[in-house]
Order: C-alpha cells, then structure tokens, then sequence
C-alpha cells in the first residue's frame, strides 16, 4: 500500500487557503498511486488555534471545511486523512476535540480524537480540548490502521524517564492488532528535536512490531516553528525516508516494502539559521 | 521590512535572515550613527547592505540626543550622566525605526539575542522595539555560530563585524565586558539556569565560574522579567525560549 504523508504550511484560521493546499496535495498523491493522504494535526485550520477555539464560530467553520472537503475529494482513489478541531460539548466543558478525520471517495470512515493533551513549556491543548475516550482501529482495504495524534505516541513508559500521563493509548490501539501506525503531529522544531522524535518513534515501532509513520507540519507560526521533517520508520524501528526539514514536501512511501536508509546528519547550526528564516517570512506573510 | 544596523553581529544576522526569508526588494536597513558610533560601525553596514543587495539609508541622531539632553537639563542638573543619557539613544532609534514602520508600512525586527534579553542588557521602548524578536531564543556565541555557517562558502556577513569585540556603542569606548562577563562564560550560565532550571551552586560544579559571578548573573536574569514580558514575540529554537512557554512572575522575591 502506497501513503502519501503530505507535508504542508497551514495558516491559522485561513480556512480556504489550507483546503485548497489539502486537496492540491491529495490530488498529487493520487497521482503518484497513493491509497492514503496523511496530512498533520490540526492541517484544516492550522496549529495552534489558541483562544480561537473558544469561539463557536470557529470551530462551526471547522465543521463546514471538513464538509467541503469530503466534497472536493470524493472522486480521489486516495484516502485523506487530515487533523482539524471539532466541537465537544462533553462534561468537562472543553469546547473542542483536536481531531483526525479519515475520509474516503466522501465517506467519513473515522473521527479520532486526541487522547493526550500536552499542557507544558508551549502547549496549552487542556485549556481548550476534551480528550478522547476510545481508541479504534480502522481498516482500510484489509489494512488495520492505529491512528494517534502527535502527544498520543510521546508517552512510551520505556522510552521516557519521566511519562507525563496515567494512560498510553497505544496500548488500547494495539489490542485491536493493527498493521500500521499513522501519527499526525504538529511539533514544533526546536534544538535536536529531529534526532529526539526519530528515536522516540523508531522505539515505538520497535515496541509494537509495526511501522510508524508520522506527517509533521511545517511552517512558522507566531513564536513557533514547526519543521516538517516527516518520518517513515518499518517494523524494525529502521529509517525509510524522511521527508524535507523546514519546507513542504509530499513523500511517498510503502511502509510494508521499503528499505532502510541512512540516518541524515543533523546539522543543527543550520536548523536553527533555516527555522528563523521560516519564522520570520510566514509571520510576515 | 525594517531594520536598525549598528554595525554589529545581531543585526547584521537578523538583516541576513530577512533577506533570505522575503528578498532584499522587501528589507531596508537604516543606520543611526551617534557621537559614540565607531567608524566602522557605519563602513560595516555599507558592507553587510552590499553583500545582501538590501536598501540601505543612514540617519545621525546626534541633534536629536542633543536636543534631548538639553530639554532634560533643568531636571538633571548636578546629576552626573549615567544609563539614563545611554538609554535616550535606543530610544531615539526606536521613534526612528517605528516612524519608518509607519510611512513604509513595513514591520520593524529587532535585533536582541538571547544573552542580553536574559540579563536586561537592552532598552525598554529602544532597541526592544519591533514586531518580531528574530533571534531572541540565540544566545550571542550562537549567533556568531550561526554567521560563521552561512559564511561557510562566501563571505555574507564581513569578517569585520565578526571581529570587533560586542560594543553597545552607547559611551565613549564602551564594551560589552564592561557591564557582563564576556559571553563565553555568560552564554553558559544562561543556558543552565533558563533552559535546564540549573541552581547556581550546580552551575558553579560543571563550569568551574565563581559562585559571586554566577549569583549576579542569575540576579540580573530575575530582575529582568518586566522587560522581557513586553518584549516582542521570540522565534523559539530550543527547547526554552522566552514567551509564551516561560511563565515566571514579575514582581517576586526569588531566593532559590
């Protein structure tokens, strides 16, 4: 199985702007024989909202991007799976869920929510979202996916010295025995961060015996920039590609027939000098 | 876009970084030279605009600190001078580069790293004034880092702005080492105390600096929470930056 982990630069907020990336990007999947189109967390209305998803209309706008995307891709042969907010209304009284949709040839196959809301140094997603109660595999064309969302795979109890949260929801999702796990994240670049997600998830892969692979957003927003740098690992935890650090890309890979790479060297002099460069023209664009 | 070039490292760099991120038809430089600028600071500058091909206007601020000093006579007479008369210069600089903002309609960046947005070596309404701190989360031995990379092939940024020792240009002959260790030793101390929340006593242990220095360091990165809090949002590239992701209250009597 051929999947497309679309790698574009979102603006918060510019709904018609991100669509029109969306579907340009799916539509360039398909072409390349992608079944699947992996976009990251939040790619409909951009990361981070922030205060924005206290606003009823926003996340009403959310809820319509979705319908018009489900729309401009109905006739596609692949998949697209794409983050966006989505309204709660549950007992906690958070207004959203940070979710993934996967839609396919206009179906809604899945709605996953976010288990695992990172509340520290940049991230405030408990001020805003209520989180998800289950976790569900889901089957494509005899595939068994896990789908998290970013946080959701970063709480390996033998990967990190220290876990921040009771729960792993992979361990849930992996009693449903799937083949594949698809992460959406929106991590933000900041020094050996590239070095730390590749091992955080390749010990992942390791750990559940599948591959992993990871659609990253790229791009600057206000103080944040996100990298990109998106990530196939197989089942063995091995490098199969890496997509482009600091601009869009669209990778194609096949998780379950690829080869090992080499590790890139990451040269964080230039990381930094590239980030401030993304920084500061999408912040003034 | 609009920015302020003094002939040194941090703007020279933040001047490079916007070339690069919007085109040099998108980014004019302007000079402010005073009585205490260096003559290179100026020669520099022209070399720096002319590597980038950015547009380049200089405006001398020397009447209008005159004009300043001596409307503030009469309150500061039998007053010797101090930071005060050095604080009028950024500050004039900064009505400067915002008027530019304003006509141009164009973004003013600043230009503060990290070592001096830690221990307050900078101005308030001066040379803080901007919409975007581009390199506020490098401290100064990684901007230099950073110089030294993108002339790894041509020269970008002159050679002479990379040697000059680090001047706020704000007196006759002033260096920064006359106020702050020089940043070999003061990049470290930031580091560990900001980023890795590293006690003094434990800073002292892996770097082998005295006590007495790093206390006084770590004194004037707590009294310096007011300014950075008005500072304008930081591009962050590690793992702590200044902004929205390091909360510390203002007014607080540390004592750790």
């Amino acid at each position: 199985m051929k999947i497309a982990l679309a790698q574009i630069d979102p603006t918060v907020g510019d709904f018609t702007g991100n669509l029109q990336k969306i579907v340009a990007f799916s539509r360039r999947a398909a072409d390349s024989g992608a079944r699947l189109t992996v976009f990251s967390e939040l790619a409909i209305c951009g990361y981070p909202p922030a205060d924005l998803l206290e606003k009823p209309s926003f996340l009403a706008r959310c809820q319509t991007a979705v319908d018009e995307l489900r729309a401009a891709t109905f006739d596609l042969p692949t998949a697209v799976l794409a983050g966006v907010a989505l309204p709660a209304g549950g007992a906690d009284g958070k207004p959203a869920f940070n979710a993934a949709v996967l839609l396919d040839r206009g179906n809604l196959l899945l709605e996953q929510h976010k288990c695992l809301l990172p509340f520290y140094d940049v991230f405030d997603e408990q001020r805003y979202f209520s989180p998800s109660g289950t976790q569900k595999v889901i089957d494509l064309d005899g595939t068994r996916l896990a789908i998290t969302i970013c946080e959701d795979a970063w709480n390996d109890k033998n990967f990190w010295p220290r876990r921040l949260y009771a729960v792993d929801p992979m361990e849930e999702l992996m009693r449903q025995s799937p083949a594949l796990h698809i992460n959406l994240s929106s991590s933000p670049f900041w020094h050996g961060k590239r070095t730390v997600r590749r091992e955080m998830l390749a010990a992942i892969a390791r750990r559940d015996k599948i591959p992993v692979l990871m659609a990253n957003q790229v791009g600057g927003n206000d103080s944040l920039v996100f990298d990109g740098s998106s990530l196939a690992l197989d089942a063995r935890g091995e490098l199969i590609a890496q997509a482009a650090s600091f601009e869009e890309d669209l990778m194609i890979v096949d998780p379950f027939n690829s080869s090992p790479v080499p590790l890139p060297e990451d040269d964080e002099t230039e990381a930094a000098y590239r980030a401030l460069v993304l920084g500061t023209r999408d912040y003034v664009r | 876009m609009v920015i302020a070039l003094s002939g040194g490292v941090d703007s020279a760099l933040v001047a490079a970084i916007a070339t690069e991120a919007l085109g040099a038809e998108n980014v004019t430089a302007i000079g402010m030279p005073s009585p205490y600028s260096s003559s290179g600071s100026i020669d520099d500058s022209r070399q720096l605009v002319s590597s980038l091909g950015i547009r380049f206007e200089t405006i001398s601020i020397n009447e209008l600190f005159a004009d300043f000093n001596h409307a503030l006579a009469p309150l500061f007479r039998g007053v010797p001078p101090d930071t005060t008369e050095e604080n009028i210069q950024p500050r004039i600089r900064g009505t400067i580069l915002m008027a530019l903002s304003n006509k141009l309609g164009a973004l003013v960046l600043t230009t503060g790293n990290k070592s001096e947005m830690a221990v307050g070596y900078c101005t308030l309404y001066g040379d803080m004034v901007g919409a975007l701190a581009v390199i506020g989360d490098l401290v100064k031995t990684r901007v230099y880092a950073v110089c030294n990379w993108l002339n790894r092939e041509k020269e970008v940024i002159p050679a002479a702005i990379l040697l000059k020792p680090p001047s706020a240009e704000l007196r006759p002959g002033q260096m920064d080492t006359d106020s702050l260790p020089p940043y070999e030793v003061l990049d470290p101390i930031v580091e560990s105390y900001v980023e890795r929340y590293e006690t003094p006593e434990c800073i002292v242990e892996k770097h082998g600096f005295t006590l007495e220095l790093v206390q006084q360091v770590v004194h004037l990165i707590e009294r310096s929470e007011y300014k950075r809090q008005q500072a304008a949002p930081v591009l962050k590239v590690t793992s702590k930056s200044f902004g929205m992701g390091r909360r510390f209250p203002i007014a607080v009597k540390v004592q750790v």
